[in-house]
Order: C-alpha cells, then structure tokens, then sequence
C-alpha cells in the first residue's frame, strides 16, 4: 500500500501549515527578548499601534484569560510579564495587513529592559538565586534499589556529557487562526498533540475550550518540538482582538528560538562488574537543563534517570536526577525523550567494563541482558517479551560492510585510503513505550463505511510518521474497504494524545482497530439479519462478505446507500507514579552495530554502515518501518557527530542551518535493518511502537565505533574533530575493587532528599569505597 | 517583495553595467546572488538598489589569452568543476550543492571575501591575477593582496571584476577542505597546493583573516618536497605562519594543527604526482 499523502508531498503539492491563506487574513509577527534574563521596566507600544496597517499589538497586559501555560508546571507567560527568562522569549505579538509591516511594528514597540545576570549553568541553578516563583528545581527524583555499595572485581566510573539537539524539523512553525460566529476561535496549525493546544489556548482567551477548534493543517516533521505551545495561542489572541484570520509562520532562526531542544545533560556514572561480567551495582547521576521553562522537564528527567539502568539487569542501584531552570533555551520533548542522554552513558559504561574485563562487548551485553520476569531498578517486573538477547543475536547475524567505502571529510577530499582507521561499535537499548507515571495514554476514532467506502476520524496528529497509512491499512484488512478517507485531525473528536513517545500506532492505530471491527460487526449483523444467515458464519476477506468461507457479496453492495459508523476508544492499562508499580506501558529493544571510518589526524568521521535490530512487535508497513529505522538512525548520528545548539551566555549561536549541522544524505550510512517480532500483548496484531529506539541506540554505537577506531575516550556528545585530533576527553577511572557482596536484595526504595546537590560530582573520589 | 525594492538594472554588456552602476552608486551587484540574497534574508545587508550581472554575456566563460586562462567573472562555479588546474577544480566540486554551484559565480565567490570561501586558497596557490574594470578603464592586479579583511576588497568605487587570470604553465594542484560534516559546509579550513618545477607554494583558508600564503611555508614546503624536510617541519612551519580564528565551530588550536595536516597531505600528493613519493 502507498503513502496517501505521499504522492503530493513528493510532487511538491502537499499543502504544509505555510500555505495557509484565507481573504482577509492578517499576518502576526512576535517581538522576542534579545536578553536571556532581564526585568521590563516599560513597554510603549503606542507607535507601533499608530503604523498604518496595524491592526493588533498585544503584550501581557491584553492576554483576557490566565497568563501562564505550560505541558506540566503552567509556568510559561503567554507574553513576557515583569521578567524575560531566556533570549528569545515572547515579548509582544503584532497583527498587521503584510508581515512586512507587523515586522516594522514590532520593531517600533519600545522595550527597556534591565539586564539581569543570566543563569546558564545547570550545575549551580538548584542553590542559585530563584529565576521564578516556581523555583529553579523542575524534578528531582532519587531511589535505590538492593544494595547499591556491592562491589564486584572491577569498578568503572565517568561523567558523560550530551550537548543541544534541535528537532530541525524542516517546515517552520506555522498556524492560521479564525475568529468564529460563536465567538470562538478556530485555529490551523502544524502541531502534535490538538488537544493539549486546545487546552492552553483557552486558558490564554478565556474561552471555553469548546469555543477552541484545532484543526490539524499540514505538519512538516516535528520530534518532539511541537509538542508545545509556540505560536498557537498569540495567533488566537490576535484573531480575537482583530475579528480577522491571522496567520503566523516563524523564520528558521525563530524556530530555533521558539521551540524546545532536547535537553542537554551530563550524567555521572559508576558501574562495578563481577569477573564474569555481570553487572554487581549501578549508580548514576543526572542533570538535565531545562532552561527558563518547565515544558515537560520534570517528566523528561525520570526517563532519563530510571532508564540509565539500560537493558540489563540491575539488582543493586542508587539512582539521582534533577531537570533545572536556568535562562538557557527551553528543552522539551524530542524523540528519544530522555532516553539518548541515559543510553550514550550507559553503553559507554558496558565497553569501559568490557575493555577493563577484556570481554566482547556483545558478550558482555548478552550476560547482562534483561529477560521477562525480571525486575526493574524502579521496581517494575518485565511481563511483556522483552527480547534483549534475541536483538543481540539477531545483529550478531548480519555480515559486516567490505572495507572501503566514501572518504571521512567527504568532498573536501582531505582524507586518503592510507590516513583512515576503521572501528566497530555497539549498542543496546531500551526505550519506554507511550505515556507514563500515570499519565492516561488514550485514543479515540470514529469510523463509517459507505459502500466500501471508509472513512477515519481521529486527532491523532500526522507528522510524517505514517499513521495516515496505518489507519487506511487497518480499515483496509479490518472492512474490505476499497478506498479510504483519514480526515484531517480535529478537536471535534476527542483526544487522541500527542505525536509522541513512539506511541501512535499503539494507542490510535487500536481506536482505529476496535472502531473498524465494531463497524465490521455491525454490517456483518445486518448483512446476516438481511439475508436470514447466522451472523457468526460471516466474515470479510479480500473485499467480500464471505459466509462460512465462500463470497456473498462486495463489501461495496452489500448494505447500498448505507452508512455504518462506530466510535471507539483506547486505553492502555494504567501506569503509576515512580516507586508505585508499573511506571510505563512497555519497553522497544534495540541493537545496531556501527561502523566507521575515521580519519584520526583530523577527526574526521564517515559513518559506512550501521545494523540494526529492533524488537518491533508485528511488521505493520515494512516501508514506514524501514522509514522510522534510517530516519532515527540518521537523527541519532546526527547528535553523536555534529548537531548541537550552541549556547553561549544564554544566545544560541548556530540558530540557522548553515551552522546548525544535520547529517545530508552524502553522510546518512548505509542502513541494514532486521526485526524481532514478538508480538506485544493486547495489541492488535502484537504491533508497539518503532520511532525513538533507533535514535536512542544510534548515539551510543556510532559513539563507541569512533573510539574503536581512535582508542579515544570520548565522553562527550556531539564528538567534533577536536576532540578526535586533539584527544580531547577524560577515561573512565577504573578500579580493581574489593568484592563485596549485597547486604539486602530487592526492592526499590524512594528518597525524598537529595542525597547531594548537583555539580559535587568531583567529590564522588574514586570508585572503590 | 525583495524585488520591489528600489531600482534593479539589468545590463547586457560590460559597459552598460558600469553606467548602470555609476547612476546608482549605492547599488548592489548581483551575480549568482547566493551570497546577496542570504544576507538580504538575514538582514545583515541592506539594498538600495541591483546591477545584475546574469545577462552580461561576454562575463561568461574561459578563453586563452597567451600563456594565461581568463575566466569570466559570471561563469558559474558549475562551469569550473572540470577545470584543468586541479585545484580550481576541487574547489568548485565541493562548493555548495549542485543547485548552488549553477547559481554561484567565480566572482561573487571571490569579492564576497570571506576567508573560508572555496575559491580563495586555490586562486592564491595559482598565483591568480584580477581583472577590474571601471569606467575610466581596466587593471590588473594579483589575487595575492586583493582582499584586506574579512568581507572587504581593493575593489575600487564602480568598479567590476570581469575576469579571473590563471597561468596555464603545467602543474600539479589541488584543493582541499573540512568541516563538521562531509557535504554542504563551510570550511572550518581549507588549502591548496601548487607544485611546479620542484617548487611548492601553498595557500591556507580560514587560517586568517585574509586568504594566507607565506614563503617561509613554502621553503620548508619545498624543502619536504624533495626530502630535505620532514612533515613536522611542515607542521612547525604553518603553525607558525597561520592565525585561525578560535569560534563555537572550532578552536584555533585545532585550525592550526589540522591545517598542518593539511599542508602536509597536500605535498604528499605533490610528491606522488611528481613520482617522488610513495
Ligand atoms: C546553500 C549555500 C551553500 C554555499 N556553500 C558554499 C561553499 O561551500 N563554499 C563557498 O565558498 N561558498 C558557498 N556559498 C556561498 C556562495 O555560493 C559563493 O560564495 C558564490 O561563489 C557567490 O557567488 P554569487 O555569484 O552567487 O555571488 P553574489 O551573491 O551575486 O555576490 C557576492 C558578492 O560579490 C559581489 N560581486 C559579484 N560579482 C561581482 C563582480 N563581477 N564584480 C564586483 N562585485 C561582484 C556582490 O556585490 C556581492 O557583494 C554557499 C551559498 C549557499 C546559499
């Protein structure tokens, strides 16, 4: 089956969030704070209002309803009020009759503002001086679990550091909002999630959240970085202020700006191994920056810390994180979730204990793979498959690439065959599936079938990732349908969650099942009742009704002119807070093996091929799947090798992609990938989510393939030349220990305190006691 | 929108151009315009006006005149990507993308002025000559000199640079550059190479503020040619000469060092394509 909306898209026809247009439609700019971290003393926007053309200026004094939103703390002014908290924040928005002049308008608002120091060290934000009334502690989460001081024959430590990726999704921000008859607003946007917009955008007017339409307009990628408000609810509030359609779309720079990155981290961590290889106890510290707003750093954090376990067994463990506010860039969802800060720290750990043991490091990997029925550091026991070993094995199959291949440095030539070492790396993962810690992870979708006709209603968010394709297969093999609409997502359904967690084909794609078997059902009856059959004999296959096997008649003739429709929802089984039981829904594994070629003098790399076995479940559409495997591959690549948001004093330095660095298609390595389907229980057809473990086991195994190649530390992520050339990076310290074992097994337990504050890592000394 | 923007000539011939030029003095030339169009979009160039260069024909191309190749300051970057000289080559090959390169002059690249543009160490390694032409006549200047600080030129005031002239004795040159990722990038450093008659003269990009050449490199350069010196007097000899900027895409200590290296690598091949090396 193709892509519905591959085609258009190809051709350049697909219509993105960009083209929107509508007669009369204003156009609204944003005034940002040059200042990471300064107080307003005074706004004068009387200029501005006094343009020709200028039909709206609003600061935070015109915002009707509450001020504040955000995706967990609603800690996030909708317009900057009192104080600018990072460089780049909101400050006034402006509608005017072209963009040229709301630029001009916006430029004519008169700010003062009164620098402040800027906070952009993680380490000291949690003793520093609060930089808002919610304190500068997003999260802080720490537990043990067994005994976490046992002590195997070697011990290996090191801080690991993973700088600012940016989702870099190529469509910049974009959104169109409408006034309506009822005095409601109705709002096209590039987003992930309608409902939580929804939501935000009515605290913000005032509203009531059903006077909120969101209406799904054409999405170019996302990751993660339209999980958040951005431009949403200043287009709505210009809408309502001006009784015109307002259209937004933000320049690449402002996207930068605008929108969350992945937070940056450095993660602390201590791992002593017995003889064999078996990892005795783990002990790991993280802090994440989360820059000048919550967004969902307090979730974001708890993946990182509860996962630094890795796929592996972990009896004995002390665990610790914070997510911080500093006036650094606000970090948010991006694909991976956490997860890749954990996975690049941990699986540079099992190479440090497989170097300092002499071990393979598959072996290694493979003595301390999970398996069903085991527990968690974080208490939750593994009942679903959990086929760590099986993805090991599985990469273990694949042949490695020939020698050669294209040159590190690719077309400036400065590599030749004779100065480029080549290095083998690995890694394994697991990523938590859809949402957590209690939150409801649900989805809804109505279906009707009209003469083989069907069409899908759902809110699920079309991102790129497919899920257009997976509902028209679904109503495909579950109706016989032989066309298929999937309607643009809207608010005048209910929520289907976000675009996020890997976790759309699970929870709509199984609203999208039980609503097209209740609709088969329901013709099946009537067919049945029509015919005089026993409805139990009948079934559908290849477009036909079928009795008992044999064809009756064309799903398309079979009720003429009839319309059969059901809604259904979906719920996975609830989650619950850290330390209650099963935090998360289910867990993908993951495998790949990179290899590079790396010219050491220079620090070039060329990534030739990266393996990869993923534990997917079912093969729900090989394409998409092969699609989500290279595409997190490439974006995992990406952070091991050259994306970074450079932040410096609190300014993004690289806000544009001349200097912001994702991976072309001259460096994308050649993708072998292979599956394990075990399929996931009360799914249907045993499919779960695909899209961040390939990210998330990506920076790890090009990372550790690198330093094969180089014999480099390395502990740091994006690598740049530098650290190649110049062997810039500490090792890991490591201890031959005393063993000791554990004086109390099982059991997780909770800590309310910090065991310590952040940046006191130094202190930690040397690994033996 | 941008075209609206004041006045807009667009000439046929050199003349015409430089009158064009001389009643808007303020006027910005465009050639390829994939350095002025950017810089319009970011808004760090503001325009009152454009002489473009697109339709003046006799801009276009290469010819011989003597024992020099003239290139036109339009011809498009795509048009040098087999040149003869190795190094004019290689630095039109790894220019941009393939839409750039159709787009992208030879002039622009080399009045834009900016330390990491390709052509730049190429041209100063072929020991390029310019030819400006204003309307009280035509000079010629070496390449050598020409630029004076980042994004800044001795082109004089209604003055055009209508050709590139590049001596067509026999040589051995190339190019090379690196940076963060292996295709569409600006150089974090760049060099180039000139090998004739058993002499060596490099040029270095982004090693400066200015397109870098120096005789003191190019004697032990030489002197490795032939097995008088070794490659860390190569090294020595470049760190000393060249003064990278330090910035968030690398620090000068790596520039210089890894422009070391790539001094060194070009008189290799040097060395292998005169059968002295291995
Ligand atoms: C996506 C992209 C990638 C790029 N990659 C690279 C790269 O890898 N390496 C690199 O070096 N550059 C790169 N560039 C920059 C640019 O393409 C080159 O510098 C190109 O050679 C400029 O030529 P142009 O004709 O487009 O210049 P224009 O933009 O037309 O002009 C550039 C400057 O030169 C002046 N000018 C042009 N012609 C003349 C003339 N005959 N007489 C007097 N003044 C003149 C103009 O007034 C202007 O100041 C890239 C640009 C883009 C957009």
């Amino acid at each position: 089956m193709r892509r519905p909306d591959g085609q258009a898209k190809v051709r350049g026809e697909f219509s993105y969030a960009g083209d929107l247009h509508a007669e009369g439609m204003l156009h609204g700019v944003t005034l940002r704070s040059p200042h990471p971290h300064a107080r307003l003393l005074r706004i004068d926007t009387a200029a501005a209002r006094a343009l020709p053309g200028v039909h709206a200026v609003l600061t935070a004094a015109d915002v009707p309803g509450d001020l504040h939103f955000g995706l967990t703390l609603r800690d996030e002014p909708v317009l900057a009020d009192g104080v600018v908290r990072y460089a780049g924040e909101p400050v006034a928005v402006v509608a005017a009759i072209d963009p040229r002049t709301a630029r001009r308008a916006a430029r004519a608002i008169v700010v003062e503002y009164e620098p402040l120091p800027a906070q952009t060290d993680p380490t000291l934000a949690a003793d520093a001086e609060p930089l808002h009334a919610e304190g500068n502690v997003y999260r802080h989460l720490a537990y043990e679990c067994g005994d976490p001081r046992a002590r195997g024959v070697v011990t290996v430590e090191n801080t690991y550091r993973i700088g600012m990726q940016d989702p870099a999704f190529l469509a910049p921000e974009a959104g169109m909002a409408t006034p309506t008859a009822d005095g409601g607003v109705r709002l096209e946007v590039a987003t992930q999630w309608l409902h939580s917009d929804q939501r935000q955008i009515a605290w913000a007017t005032g509203l009531p959240p059903e006077k909120v339409q969101v209406v799904l307009a054409g999405v170019g990628g996302a990751f993660g970085g339209r999980e958040d408000v951005t431009l949403h609810t200043h287009a709505c509030l210009l809408a309502l202020a001006t009784g015109r359609p307002v259209k937004m779309e933000y320049t690449r720079e402002e996207s930068f700006l605008a929108h969350r990155q992945r937070h940056p981290g450095t993660i602390w961590l201590r791992h002593s191994a017995d003889a064999s290889g078996r990892v005795v106890s783990v002990e790991g510290r993280v802090v994440l920056d989360g820059g000048a707003y919550a967004s969902t750093s307090p979730v974001v954090i708890a993946n990182t810390v509860t996962l630094l376990q890795g796929p592996y067994r972990v009896d004995n463990g002390r665990f610790e994180g914070w997510s911080v506010r500093t006036n650094n860039p606000s970090c948010g969802a991006m694909r991976g979730f956490g997860v890749p800060q954990a996975a690049f720290a941990h699986e540079s750990q099992m190479d440090a204990l497989a170097a300092a043991l002499d071990l393979d490091p598959l072996e290694i990997r493979l003595r301390n793979a999970l398996r069903r029925g085991d527990t968690a550091t974080f208490g939750q026991r593994f009942t679903q498959p959990t086929p760590v070993r099986e993805v090991i094995e599985g990469l273990r199959a694949v042949p490695l690439p020939p020698a050669g291949g294209k040159l590190p440095g690719g077309v400036g030539r400065a590599s030749s065959p004779g100065s480029v070492r080549r290095g083998v790396g690995y890694a394994v993962t697991m990523k938590n599936l859809a949402f957590s810690e209690g939150h409801v992870d649900e989805s809804t979708a109505t279906v009707s079938l009209r003469d083989g006709h069907a069409t899908v209603h759902c809110a699920c968010a079309e991102v790129g990732q497919g899920f257009v394709t997976v509902a028209e297969q679904v109503a495909r093999t579950v109706l016989g349908a032989d066309t298929v609409t999937v309607t643009q997502p809207d608010t005048l359904i209910a929520s289907a969650g976000s675009t996020s967690a890997s976790r759309q084909t699970m929870a709509s794609g199984t609203a999208v099942h039980r609503a097209c078997v209740a609709v088969r059902d329901r013709l099946l009856a009537r067919v049945a009742r029509e015919r005089g059959l026993d409805a139990g004999l009948l079934s559908i296959q290849d477009g036909a009704v079928t009795c008992d096997g044999t064809p009756l008649v064309d799903v398309a003739a079979a009720t003429p002119g009839h319309t059969v429709r059901a809604t259904e929802h979906f719920a996975h089984p609830p989650t619950t807070a850290l330390g209650q039981g099963d935090v998360y829904v289910g867990f993908a594994f993951s495998a790949q093996r990179a290899v590079v070629d790396v010219d050491v003098e220079l620090g070039l790399v060329s990534v030739v091929q990266i393996a990869s076995c993923q534990d997917v479940g079912t093969v729900v559409n090989p394409t998409q799947l092969l699609g989500q495997i290279e595409g997190g591959i490439v974006q995992g690549m990406g952070l091991a090798v050259m994306e970074e948001v450079v932040v410096v004093d609190g300014h993004i330095t690289n806000p544009e992609f001349q200097d912001y660095l994702i991976p072309t298609i001259v460096d994308a390595p050649e993708v072998v990938s292979v599956y394990v389907t075990d399929p996931q229980p009360g799914m249907p057809h045993g499919w779960k989510g695909v899209g961040e473990p390939p990210l998330c086991t990506a920076v790890p195994a090009v990372a550790a393939a690198v330093r094969d190649a180089t014999g480099l530390p390395l502990p740091s992520v994006p690598i740049r030349p530098e650290h190649i050339a110049l062997g810039i990076g500490t090792p890991p310290t490591v201890t031959r220990t005393t063993p000791r074992p554990p004086a109390t097994t099982g059991g997780t337990a909770l800590s309310e305190e910090p065991a310590d504050r952040p940046g006191t890592w130094e202190s930690e000394g040397a690994a033996g006691h | 929108m941008l075209l609206a923007a004041p006045r807009f000539a667009l000439p046929e011939t050199v003349g015409e151009a430089l009158s064009a030029l001389a009643e808007r003095p303020d006027a910005v030339v465009v050639a390829g315009g994939t350095e002025v169009m950017p810089d319009l979009l970011w808004r760090v160039r503001t325009a009152a006006g454009f002489v473009s260069l697109r339709r003046v024909g006799a801009l276009r191309g290469t010819s011989r005149d003597g024992d020099e190749l003239v290139v036109g300051a339009g011809t498009p970057v795509a048009a040098l990507v087999d040149a003869e000289a190795g190094a004019l080559a290689a630095a039109a090959r790894s220019l941009g993308t393939p839409l750039v390169r159709t787009e992208a002059t030879i002039g622009g690249n080399v009045v834009s002025a900016l330390p990491y543009r390709n052509m730049l160490p190429a041209l100063l390694a072929l020991d390029a000559r310019l030819e400006l032409t204003s309307d009280t006549g035509r000079r010629t200047v070496a390449f050598d000199g020409f630029t004076t600080a980042p994004g800044v030129t001795r082109l004089g005031e209604g003055e055009l640079l209508t050709a590139v002239r590049l001596p067509t004795r026999p040589c051995f040159s190339d190019y090379v550059k690196i940076g963060r990722r292996n295709a569409q990038y600006v150089a974090t450093v760049s060099a180039a190479v000139v090998s004739r008659n058993g002499a060596v003269r490099l040029a270095f990009g982004n090693a400066g503020p200015v397109p870098l050449r120096s005789d003191a490199v190019d004697v032990v350069a030489t002197a490795l040619l032939d097995g008088r010196a070794g490659p860390d007097d190569l090294r020595a000899a470049v760190a000393d000469a060249v003064d990278p900027p330090e910035d968030t895409v690398a620090s000068a200590a790596y520039r210089r060092h890894a422009l070391g290296v790539l001094a060194t690598r070009l008189v290799v091949r040097a060395q292998v394509d005169a059968g002295l090396g291995s």
